[in-house]
C-alpha cells in the first residue's frame, strides 16, 4: 500500500463532505416562497441540480424518464425533494420564468430554488445537471453523484439501471448506511 | 445551437496502425464546441462506438456477433478545458479520430458501428450519434494518429499501480494529461490505475475522495 497525504490543490473548488453538515442555505422558488434547509431536519432531504435546458435533464424530465416517476414515489413518504438551479444570468437555463416554464411543462411537484449568484451550487461541490445530494434527518449528506448509471438512458457497455440516488434515499430514510456514497455524475456542466 | 449543419459528423473508415489493420471512426467538430475522452471530468458524456457484423445496429440486433472482431478504443489525448466554476472537462475540439484493432483479420462484408457523443461549448450540450456501415475489405485511409498513447504496444499491456483509499471516485492526471490515458478499478477501497504509456516527467496522479483530493506519490 502506498501513503497518501493530503494536498492543497489550487483551483479545485471545495465539495460538501460525505457525512459531514449539509452546507445550509437560504433559497427562494420560481413560486416566490423561501426554502431554508436548517428547517428541514427531521426530514430526509435530496437536492437535484436542475437546468431546463441541458439535454440530460430533459431525458430525465421528459416522458418515461428516470425522474417522472421518482421524486413523488419519495415525497409521499416524507422525504422533500428540492431542485436547485445555479444558472448565472444570461446563462442557459436561468431564470425565474424559464423554470417556472419548466415545473408546469413536466408537472413538477417540487421547487425548483433559484441560485444565480452559484454559492449554493459551488458550496456543495455541484458540477453538472443533474447531480443528486442526499441529506440525513440529522442535516448530515450522506450521497452525493449521479442519479444513475444510465448517461442519457443508456447504460455504457450495457447492463442493467442502477439507481445510485433513489438506492441512497432509500437507504436514509431505512436508517441504513448507504451502499455507494458517492460516484462520479454526469450530464452538462453547471452554467456558473 | 446551429441549424442547419450538424456539429458534430462521423466517418467510418479502414486505416493502418504501426503495421495493423485498425477501424477508425472520424469525428469533425464545429468550432467553438468540443467532444468527450474516455474520462470526460466533471461532467459531460464519453465518446463511445460499438461494432457489430452486418448491417443492422446493435441496439436493434441483440444476436449481431461481436465476438472477436476488434480491441477496445485507442483514445486520442485530449484537451482540458477549464469553465465557470472550475469545472475541469477532457476532450477535443475540431477533430478526433478514435482507433479500434481489427481483431477479425479474415473479415469481410459490412460492418456497423452506432456511436454516440455530447457535443458541448460554455453556453450549452446537445448530444449527438450516428449509425455508420462499411464494407470491408475496404481501401486504408491516412489518419491522424499524432496524439495516441505511445507506444501503441503500451495498450495491450498497461503498467499499474495499486493504493488504498475509500470512496475514490475519479483518479486523474494533474499535468500533461494528453500524453497519458488512465483507467481505474475500484472495489472494497482499492483503486487500481492502469497507465497505457510512460507517465510524463512531473505529471502527478490525483485521487478524488469523498470531495477530497489527495496526490498519489510518484512509485518506481
Amino acid at each position: 500500500m502506498i501513503a497518501l497525504f493530503t494536498l492543497a490543490l489550487t483551483g479545485l473548488a471545495a465539495a460538501a463532505d460525505v457525512g459531514a453538515p449539509a452546507p445550509d442555505f437560504t433559497l427562494t422558488a420560481t413560486d416566490g416562497s423561501s426554502v431554508h434547509l436548517a428547517d428541514l431536519k427531521g426530514k430526509v432531504v435530496v437536492l437535484e441540480w436542475f437546468n431546463p435546458d441541458c439535454p440530460f435533464v430533459k431525458n430525465v424530465h421528459d416522458a418515461g424518464g428516470a425522474l417522472t416517476t421518482l421524486p413523488a414515489a419519495w415525497t409521499s413518504k416524507g422525504v422533500v425533494w428540492l431542485g436547485i438551479n445555479s444558472s448565472a444570468a444570461g446563462k442557459q437555463g436561468n431564470g425565474q420564468e424559464r423554470n417556472a416554464k419548466a415545473r408546469t411543462d413536466w408537472n413538477l411537484g417540487y421547487p425548483i430554488l433559484l441560485d444565480e449568484s452559484g454559492a449554493v451550487g459551488k458550496a456543495y461541490g455541484a458540477k453538472t445537471t443533474p447531480h443528486m445530494f442526499v441529506i440525513d434527518p440529522v442535516g448530515n449528506l450522506q450521497y452525493a453523484g449521479a442519479l444513475d448509471n444510465a448517461p442519457l438512458g443508456k447504460v455504457d457497455g450495457g447492463g442493467a439501471v442502477v439507481s445510485h440516488a433513489d438506492l441512497a434515499v432509500g437507504a436514509v430514510v431505512g436508517g441504513k448506511a448507504v451502499p455507494t456514497a458517492s460516484t462520479a455524475s454526469y450530464g452538462c456542466s453547471v452554467k456558473y | 445551437m446551429s441549424g442547419i449543419a450538424p456539429l458534430v459528423t462521423a466517418v467510418l473508415v479502414t486505416t493502418t496502425v504501426e503495421s495493423t489493420p485498425h477501424l477508425a471512426v472520424v469525428y469533425t467538430i464545429e468550432p467553438g464546441w468540443h467532444i468527450y475522452w474516455e474520462n470526460p471530468g466533471d461532467s459531460g458524456m464519453p465518446t463511445v462506438a460499438e461494432f457489430s457484423r452486418g448491417e443492422l445496429p446493435p441496439s436493434s440486433a441483440p444476436q449481431a456477433d461481436s465476438r472477436g472482431l476488434v480491441g477496445p478504443a485507442k483514445y486520442p489525448g485530449p484537451d482540458k478545458f477549464v469553465g465557470a466554476g472550475d469545472i475541469v472537462n477532457y476532450g477535443w475540439e475540431n477533430q478526433a479520430t478514435l482507433l479500434f484493432a481489427l481483431t477479425d483479420h479474415a473479415f469481410s462484408g459490412t460492418i456497423h458501428t452506432e456511436t454516440r457523443w455530447l457535443a458541448c461549448r460554455e453556453d450549452g450540450c446537445v448530444p449527438g450519434s450516428a449509425s455508420l456501415s462499411l464494407v470491408l475489405p475496404s481501401a486504408p485511409v491516412v489518419v491522424d494518429t499524432s496524439r495516441l498513447p505511445s507506444p501503441l504496444a503500451g495498450v495491450e499491456t498497461p503498467t499499474s499501480l495499486t493504493f488504498q483509499l475509500p470512496d475514490v471516485t475519479e483518479v486523474f492526471l494533474d499535468t500533461a494529461l494528453s500524453a497519458v490515458a488512465s483507467k481505474t478499478i475500484i472495489s472494497g477501497g482499492t483503486v487500481r490505475v492502469e497507465l497505457r504509456a510512460a507517465r510524463p516527467p512531473g505529471a502527478k496522479l490525483v485521487a478524488k475522495s469523498g470531495g477530497k483530493y489527495y496526490q498519489v506519490p510518484e512509485v518506481p
